[in-house]
């Protein structure tokens, strides 16, 4: 039977982590990641380990998402502070490199309405793929708000070549009860897709960006 | 607090104890509803834990089965006695893909992380007859091959790359020459992990890739820019995709992630075609108490428009669980349940002309599968009845 992180264990380690950001604290905020070391692990043969997971508080408050609305959901942006473009702003890109590649760099992530969408390539060419941000489908069957928050409470993870994850779950601006909940629901969510679940971790450390690591497992 | 509580007390799941996963529905009770498979005939590689990756058949002539494995060798077998009659050896890196050639059972493709597709002649004493690579930089920086097809009129390959230097590849080769017609790299921005001609439009592809997108591309086109027509975000990791066709003649693209979700698109309209499938459905659609053993394996061939169908399985215990589900009226059911499966299967392929299903896996042995012939007609409501007034709520997560 292997072990699991007790309750108490995850609050001590938040509470380490926490602690010592504040003695030193930095002029930035500091994001909080969980770092996952695997074992019984061979990367040549089992399943990728890659994917994204919703985290249940937003873990980057700072992020920028844009919407490449239609009519309604650019209202809709406008209401709420969001920042927006129309199918004319896209157009009048032109497909230029340089223009895409900018608008790329503006913002975190990008959200299309369905009518959008499909046109992104035509109107921009594979600029945003390259970057790593071609929007997220924003249907009218969901609030843009709450997928906004789906987007920015999203975390991505891929295991590369080496047996170790970093993944940023939270930030030290976040309370004890936030981080624990954020750290939980990552690891719960990680293991579930190991093959052997709890067998196949070798440590667990949480880390503010600045800060030691803590070890939780 | 309470919320802390539950979400505590779902720790306990995630103890490593395979009781925690089994069948919800009875035996008897699938039996019933369920085609049923049976082993035919079993064969294993050896005594080292090789991983059967890859398997190809061609559907022509189906005689010889090809299997990709974890130690970077690919071997043949004979479909009907099942004995081995080629190792084929001379990649150095892991092999990311096996298909038999053109309509022949005598030649076969193999691609692999160190860079090259090597075609392989069986009559020629199992040696190399020629190799595809991307050597623009040197031989000695070739770019890692992560995934390949042959078009339909068998005149170009096209290949896919992991991230090399920065940048995720698509290359193309001319089959007959082995001349490097060109490549794409604007269009994904990670590792490329699946790549597939569109069955009929010979000059359509769809590339998958850790990124979370599946782009289509019509080669035929001049530049990457224009060839790029269709860009569908899962905001996943894209494991395996496959081409199907949706009602009404359009285009689907069906994909499973990473992170053992299935999701079917339009590629035209580039929207979900039924809604995202989310690994705790497709535990409940395969009867499974727990979703944290589920896996996907791959997809199989379509037999009708409308219609998708994959293996699905449970790491629990030895891996025995092993179902054949359908996304159907873009509803997913349960189609067949194999009994005597002893692995967590990793390759399947399906040989109709001889109404064989082969499956390979992490055990290092592959198994021939046969089913008893019972009806297909299964209609998909009278099995999500089954399933509503079944389904427990056990290890259900808060999330």
């Amino acid at each position: 039977m292997s072990s699991k992180v007790s309750r108490d264990t995850l609050y001590e380690c938040v509470r380490e982590v926490l602690r010592h950001s504040q003695e030193k604290k930095r002029n930035f905020l500091e994001t909080v990641e969980i770092q996952i070391g695997l074992k019984n692990y061979d990367p040549q043969k089992d399943k990728r380990f890659s994917g994204t997971v919703k985290l249940k508080h937003i873990p980057r408050p700072k992020m920028q998402v844009c919407i490449l609305g239609d009519q309604q959901h650019c209202d809709e942006a406008k209401a709420n502070n969001v920042p927006f473009m129309d199918v004319e702003g896209l157009k009048k890109m032109n497909k230029n490199k340089k223009l895409v590649k900018k608008l790329a760099k503006k913002y975190d992530a990008f959200l299309a309405s369905e009518a959008l969408i499909k046109q992104i390539p035509r109107l921009l060419g594979p600029g945003l793929n390259k970057a790593g941000k071609f929007p997220g489908l924003l249907s009218h069957q969901e609030g843009m708000m709450a997928k906004i928050d789906e987007v920015k409470a999203t975390i991505k993870f891929q295991m590369k070549k080496v047996l170790c994850l970093s993944v940023a779950v939270g930030h030290v601006g976040m309370t004890e009860d936030e981080l624990v909940q954020n750290v939980h629901l990552a690891i719960n969510f990680l293991v579930s897709l190991l093959k052997k679940h709890w067998q196949n971790v070798r440590s667990l450390h949480v880390k503010s960006t600045m800060g030691p690591p803590q070890r939780l497992y | 607090m309470n919320q802390l509580d539950t979400l505590f007390s779902m720790t306990e799941d995630l103890n490593t104890n395979s009781d925690e996963d089994a069948d919800i529905v009875s035996d008897s009770e699938s039996a019933q509803s369920l085609i049923q498979y049976y082993v035919e005939q079993e064969r294993s590689l050896s005594l080292q834990r090789t991983y059967i990756l890859h398997m190809s058949c061609s559907q022509g002539v189906a005689d010889k089965l090809f299997l990709g494995l974890s130690n970077c060798t690919s071997v043949v077998y004979d479909i009907e006695t099942l004995s081995k009659v080629a190792c084929l050896s001379g990649h150095d890196r892991t092999i990311t893909g096996v298909k038999v050639g053109a309509g022949e059972d005598d030649v076969v493709f193999t691609s692999s992380l160190d860079g090259t597709i090597k075609l392989w002649d069986l009559r020629l004493h199992n040696n190399m007859v020629r190799e595809y690579k991307d050597a623009s930089e040197g031989d000695d920086k070739l770019k890692p091959i992560s995934s390949f097809d042959i078009s339909s009129k068998k005149t170009v390959i096209a290949a896919g790359t992991e991230l090399f230097d920065g940048d995720a590849f698509m290359l193309f080769w001319d089959a007959r020459s082995t001349k490097l017609l060109g490549g794409y790299w604007e269009s994904h921005r990670d590792d490329i992990t699946h790549i597939q001609f569109h069955p009929s439009k010979k000059d359509w592809l769809a590339t998958g890739s850790t990124d979370g997108l599946m782009n289509v591309f019509d080669i035929s086109e001049c530049s990457e820019d224009d060839a790029l027509l269709y860009s569908m975000n899962t905001e996943s990791s894209v494991d395996k995709l496959q081409w199907f066709m949706c009602l009404n003649e359009v285009d689907g693209l069906s994909c499973i992630t990473h992170t053992q979700d299935l999701q079917v698109w339009e590629t035209d309209g580039v929207i979900p075609y039924a809604k995202h499938m989310q690994r705790d459905i497709i535990a409940k659609v395969m009867h499974r108490t727990s979703s944290d053993y589920c896996y996907l394996v791959d997809f199989l061939p379509e037999d009708s428009d409308d219609e998708v169908s994959l293996l699905a399985g449970s790491t629990a215990g030895k891996g025995e669980c092993l179902k054949m589900l359908k996304v159907q009226k873009k509803t997913l059911t349960p189609v067949a349940v194999f009994n005597g499966n002893k692995q967590i299967v990793r390759s399947c392929c399906s040989i109709k002309q001889k109404n064989l299903l082969v499956t390979g896996g992490e055990s290092g042995f592959f198994t021939l599968w046969k089913s008893d012939g019972l009806s297909q007609n299964i209609s998909a409501a009278s099995l999500k009845v089954k399933t509503k007034s079944k389904h427990s709520s056990v290890g259900k997560k808060p999330y």
